[in-house]
């Protein structure tokens, strides 16, 4: 039988101060796309042990924790669109769901609703390409610098500062036309 | 951290903390802490050397002050909350006293409306509200407008962590018209928020 290596505190504590700083981050960035608090833990999860398990990998002096976190998050949303698409996600889930006492489904459902403004500003961008709508999420909502969202999509600061200008321009043309939430509103007011 | 993010991170240490074997190289051992975390800790430091901790100490001899109310030259306020016990009351009268429309109210099961905020208010959002937090307390910055009819509020949780350290989390919110059921200053001596507007 393998024995279990003993972690090295130090990473362990260097890890959770990281995990204490940015959960909420990452939990938000679900919430915004997942109304199912069920998932939006699964998703949590899942993305919090990919990182456990790559943290060695991370390179501070290329970006913050928080874009490496939310690069994670990235990729495990397409992981599970993916699987959705393929009709294994269902499967998964039903055999592998994390389980969430009464008081867990009250804080996440809180959660979902408190991302409603988010999830209707990503929504009003639904014309705009998936990168120029990832753009405004990473560094309007998620609250990354242009450099670390651009570097998340593969794209050229000054890229990305294009296609914020253009992202945020229809935005406020739109909530000025109609402003439904707070955060449509703040566009409108800029 | 809630409920579930606290048990998340005892399941992640449990069952995967021995993937941790090292540290990853861009992480000096000296410097455990992130960079951000760093700066609230000066910040902190910063504001006992200015003598403005206003708080009363729960801990004897010298110890950190359970809480601090700030204004730095920039105006903004920012507030250290180190221990919620009897703390609350006597940030808000600071806070109102220094002209901050801002209520900090404790984020626990009778104050359920805290669910039924507007608006998240997070700090790294495109916000209307005038706050932004961190591990240890929060900060109003004035510059930014806050809408009228928007009472501005705090929540604040503390707990024991599994490892035995006091947590504390703060999240931000708005209320049209109304501050939430728990906000103490709604009941003795009226919002400490702007004045309220009829709503939009």
């Amino acid at each position: 039988m393998k024995r279990k290596q003993a972690p090295d505190r130090t990473a362990l504590e260097a890890f959770e101060r990281i995990y204490r700083d940015h959960v909420t981050d990452v939990t938000r960035y679900f919430a915004r796309r997942c109304v199912d608090p069920h998932l939006v833990a699964d998703l949590t999860s899942d993305t919090f042990v990919r990182a456990i398990t790559s943290f060695a990998t991370f390179d501070a002096s290329k970006g913050s924790a928080k874009s490496w976190l939310i690069g994670i998050a990235r990729r495990s949303f397409a992981a599970h669109l993916e699987a959705a698409n393929r009709g294994s996600e269902l499967a998964r889930r039903a055999g592998g769901r994390r389980e969430l006492d009464g008081d867990q489904l009250d804080e996440l459902i809180q959660r979902i609703d408190a991302e409603r403004p988010g999830r209707a500003l990503l929504a009003g961008l639904a014309e705009l390409s998936d990168v120029d709508r990832e753009a405004v999420e990473l560094v309007d909502l998620s609250g990354l610098e242009p450099r670390e969202a651009a570097a998340l999509l593969g794209l050229r600061t000054g890229a990305m500062r294009t296609r914020l200008s253009r992202a945020r321009g229809r935005l406020r043309r739109a909530a000025k036309e109609n402003p439904v939430t707070p955060t449509q509103e703040a566009y409108a007011h800029e | 951290m809630s409920k579930f993010e606290d048990t998340l991170w005892a399941d992640l240490a449990e069952h995967h903390g021995a993937d941790l074997a090292h540290l990853p190289e861009s992480l000096p051992r000296k410097e455990k802490r992130t960079g951000r975390v760093i700066a609230v800790a000066a910040g902190v430091v910063a504001v006992a050397g200015a003598g403005v901790i206003v708080g009363p100490s729960f801990f004897g001899g010298s110890p950190p002050a359970a809480y601090a109310v700030e204004r730095a030259p920039d105006g903004t306020v920012t507030v250290t909350l180190r221990e919620m016990l009897g703390a609350l009351d006597p940030v808000n009268a600071k806070l109102r006293e220094m002209g901050v429309p801002v209520v900090v109210v404790p984020a626990r099961p009778d104050c359920r409306d805290m669910g039924q905020r507007v608006h998240p208010g997070p700090p790294d959002m495109i916000i209307t509200i005038p706050v932004s937090v961190s591990s240890d307390g929060f900060t109003y910055h004035p510059e930014i407008p806050t809408p009228l009819g928007l009472f501005v509020v705090v929540g604040a949780a503390q707990y024991l962590g599994k490892d035995g350290r006091t947590v504390t989390t703060f999240a931000t919110g708005g209320f049209r018209d109304r501050a939430p059921s728990c906000a103490p200053s709604t009941r003795d001596e009226g919002p400490a928020g702007p004045q309220v507007s009829t709503p939009r």
